[in-house]
């Protein structure tokens, strides 16, 4: 199960950041200590982007992604078409957006006949020190690359003895 | 002929890059409206003359869901073509909104000229 939601999440990013965004993501093959620092976003960016959707279906849980400020606000601009900067509203407003096409694409590739529901997308700022503390214990970490800088996305399952 | 397009979606954001997606795809688009949510949509069109309903299925207040449903429910609006766009892929649910009078589907992400291509084929067909 894990490796299978783990391709259709990679399949999704992939293809939702090249279609939607224009840009390439490059995913890092590196396994994580959960002790370490790996897998957290580029730490030369003083601020970052931690947006997570809930979901519900056969498995529960919710999706994070983290990133770089600075990568969201290249993101924004790609995504939103402008030459100018981007508000900081319509940053996260395009985090959310971004988490939940992740999520919902990935189960869609995941299993098409479940019905998974989706809850509401938040998107918050963090500093490192607070994105290192979120980043713990997940179920599976995926790191990728683009512009040079590193984005995380993360998966919880809640158990559910009921569910299987 | 031009049509008056009603974008609904609780993402600004998305309703920015629709519109943007819409104007570059050359389809053939007359005004545009916009509503956060199904309740926010009722209002548009009860004031506003509209061709075409693009729309998000999640979303607070009243989903898609439930605005299709409303829509099926009143004359004056049940025959607007509805188009879902939608995060969603699972078949169980989009048969169940097929059964309720959605024409189409476009599954996030999409290119805007897949976006074209399906309202195109929507409002020729919705002549005949």
């Amino acid at each position: 199960m894990i490796d299978e939601l783990r391709k259709a999440a990679i399949q999704a990013a992939l293809n939702i950041f090249e279609t939607m965004f224009f840009t390439f993501l490059e995913l890092v093959e590196a396994p994580k200590s959960p002790e370490s620092s790996e897998g957290l976003p580029d730490e030369t960016s003083d601020t970052f982007l931690l947006t997570e959707i809930p979901f519900k279906g056969d498995l529960d849980g919710a999706l994070r992604l983290f990133l770089p400020f600075s990568l969201g606000e290249s993101l924004a601009m790609n995504f939103l078409g402008f030459d100018d900067e981007v508000t900081e509203p319509q940053l996260l407003d395009m985090a959310s957006e971004l988490s939940n096409m992740i999520c919902g694409n990935l189960f869609s590739h995941y299993d098409k006949t479940a019905v998974y529901v989706l809850g509401s997308p938040i998107t918050e700022k963090l500093s490192y020190s607070e994105a290192l503390t979120r980043l713990k214990n997940s179920d599976i970490d995926m790191e990728f690359e683009t512009e040079g800088q590193k984005l995380t996305l993360q998966l919880h399952i809640v158990p559910n003895i009921e569910k299987g | 002929m031009a049509y008056n397009v009603l974008i609904v979606d609780d993402s600004q954001t998305m309703r920015k890059v629709i519109l943007k997606s819409l104007t570059l795809s050359g389809f053939d688009m007359g005004d545009y409206f916009e509503a956060g949510n199904g309740e926010e949509a009722l209002k548009v069109l009860n004031s506003q003359w509209v061709d075409l309903i693009l729309t998000d299925l999640n979303m607070p207040v009243m989903n898609g869901m439930e605005l299709i449903q409303k829509l099926k429910e009143n004359p004056t609006f049940q025959g607007i073509p509805v188009v879902l766009i939608t995060t969603e892929g699972s078949e169980k649910r989009l048969q169940e909104l097929f059964d309720l009078g959605v024409k189409e589907y476009i599954q996030k992400p999409f290119h805007p000229e897949t976006l074209r291509d399906v309202l195109t084929r929507i409002m020729e067909n919705s002549h005949d």
